[in-house]
């Protein structure tokens, strides 16, 4: 069964070009331009097997997204990947702790990116 | 503190954001680096000019100076300036300085335009490598296509000779059935041949039976003599049957002759056909187990040669598969470098920022001259509060690097202050 991925970013280059190494890598996007857009979309039903999001967003950044994911029940176990340009050791521990799964700045090559998709989705 | 004092201030700033700019054009940014380059070197030509026009008005020497000569003793130029020189100075000065918010509002307008610019020409660049991807997918569907109906071809070919291979084995048992009928159908003549010899038996034991007979008819017709007169009938039908005799002799003497030269005949024919037929049978054999072997041999080396091909398709099936992963690492890998445009965008949109401080910083330098005042705003301030908007490791190893150029004799290396410097840039939790 293909799996669905939730790119979260308020780059709409970002956006394009994860879009593209999903695809091609066989993965289903589902997209979201900031975190209360991501919020109403999971809350109304959409349910990934992993969500890439941005930190430094408008509206709501990546952190108050990630923590607020985990407050729903049937996506508290979903593995979160923050991508972004972040480099304070404290948004990261604030990340880990409000229950991210991983953290990778930007940029990142296509295969690391697929590489650390595969560890965190087995099976693909 | 005088006024003299904001405008060098001014300078001052105007020449960090220059400081700022420059190292950062230097770091990741070089895909977009003409558009910055352009903006830098207003930037800086701006702000040269500014120090300029400042340095020549003023008369200002080196180190911090005060108009007010009462506060700093050190310059003394000033009261050589006629008081009605100073305030058409200090009039083009504000006029100079109030131009300047202007100017950042074209710089800010033309970054924002590079950031739109850039943008639209990279998303334009991820549709090319999409094309490109999706083009080279395409061409190994084509080829992988082409590969297994020729494959099935093959499979066809191949099935077509196994059925050639049990045609061939069905020739040969035909050909052995074919033989044994011959045999059969010679046995028959041959024995026909030994058949025609036992009726030459017969015609000799009805030749012996005519002779007796004709002794017979010869007895009877002295025996009639005898009878006279009453034995003259008898005699007619005992002539009639010697002659019958002697006719049934002569016919069965030819015809026994004929029976056996037939025979004779037949034995020989038989004989020679036999010798023929093995002869031919033999070379025929031979010719058909040759051909036979030939053909199957044929048939191996073509199922042989399907191998090899089989064979090939696989290699070339690994090897697009090899280059197929190739290209899609190579646009998966662009792609991802791609993100240098968010990177820049993000930086770009702090200087930006920083501009727009600047011009609230202008505007109250602006101000302050008109009347006279002095602020409590401080050039530092300003440095300061830029960290608060960075997020990325080189936007603050950018402004580390520039400070420590301007403080070199402290000695310390502010790079190790720099948050998250030594994080991991992939971590799983």
């Amino acid at each position: 069964m293909v799996k669905k991925i939730m790119v979260v970013d308020d780059s709409a280059t970002i956006r394009m070009s994860l879009k593209t190494i999903l695809t091609n890598a066989g993965f289903e996007i589902v997209q979201a331009s900031d975190g209360e857009e991501a919020l109403k979309m999971l809350q109304d039903g959409t349910k990934p097997d992993l969500i890439i999001t941005d930190i430094n967003m408008p509206k709501m950044g990546g952190l108050e997204l990630i923590k607020n994911v985990r407050k729903l029940p049937r996506l508290r176990f979903v593995p979160i990947l923050a991508l972004t340009t972040e480099s304070a050791q404290e948004k990261r521990d604030e990340a880990r702790k409000n229950g991210a799964t991983g953290w990778i700045v930007k940029p990142v090559k296509g295969a690391d990116l697929l590489g650390v998709i595969k560890k965190v989705l087995p099976g693909t | 503190m005088g006024n003299s004092m904001l405008v060098w201030s001014m300078t001052v700033i105007l020449l960090a954001a220059l400081g700022y700019a420059i190292p950062f054009l230097g770091g990741n940014a070089q895909g977009a680096r003409s558009y910055w380059s352009l903006v830098t070197a207003a930037i800086a030509g701006f702000s040269s000019l500014i120090t300029l026009l400042i340095v020549y008005f003023y008369k200002i020497p080196s180190g911090v100076v005060s108009r007010n000569a009462k506060e700093d003793e050190t310059y003394d130029g000033i009261d050589e300036i006629d008081a009605g020189e100073r305030k058409q100075e200090e009039e083009y000065c504000i006029d100079f300085i109030s131009g300047i918010p202007k100017v950042c509002e074209v710089l800010v307008g033309q970054l924002n335009g590079a950031i739109t610019q850039t943008e639209q020409a990279v998303m334009e660049m991820i549709e090319k490598m999409q094309a490109i991807y999706s083009e080279a997918e395409r061409q190994v569907h084509r080829i992988k296509d082409a590969i297994e109906k020729s494959r099935e071809v093959m499979r066809s070919a191949s099935e077509e000779i196994k059925n050639n291979e049990d045609l061939a084995s069905v020739i040969e048992e035909f050909s052995s059935q074919d033989a044994l009928d011959v045999e059969e159908s010679l046995r028959k003549f041959v024995q026909l041949g030994e058949e025609f010899k036992g009726i030459e038996v017969m015609v000799g034991e009805i030749a012996h039976i005519a002779r007796r007979t004709k002794l017979l008819a010869l007895n009877a017709s002295i025996e009639a003599s005898r009878a006279g007169e009453s034995g003259r009938g008898f005699a007619v039908v005992a002539e009639e049957v010697q002659k019958l005799s002697v006719q049934t002799e002569s016919v069965l003497k030819s015809v026994s002759g004929k029976m056996l030269g037939l025979a004779e005949m037949m034995s020989e024919e038989t004989e020679e056909i036999k010798h023929i037929i093995d002869a031919h049978e033999k070379d025929r054999e031979d010719r058909k187990q040759q051909g036979v072997r030939k053909l199957v041999s044929s048939l191996e080396s073509v199922q042989k040669l399907f191998e090899i091909i089989d064979k090939n398709y696989d290699d070339i099936f690994s090897g697009i598969e090899t280059s197929n992963n190739v290209i899609f690492e190579s646009v998966a890998d662009v792609l991802g470098e791609i993100q240098f445009q968010d990177i820049v965008r993000q930086r770009v949109e702090h200087v930006i920022e920083q501009l727009n401080r600047l011009n609230e910083f202008a505007e109250n330098a602006i101000d302050l001259l008109e009347r006279h005042e002095v602020t409590s705003q401080k050039i530092d301030d300003l440095l300061e509060n830029m960290k608060d908007g960075y997020v990325m490791l080189e936007q603050h190893m950018a402004h580390a690097n520039v400070l420590s150029e301007g403080n070199k004799e402290s000695g310390t290396r502010k790079e190790d202050e720099i948050s998250g410097i030594d994080s991991p840039k992939i971590e799983l939790f």
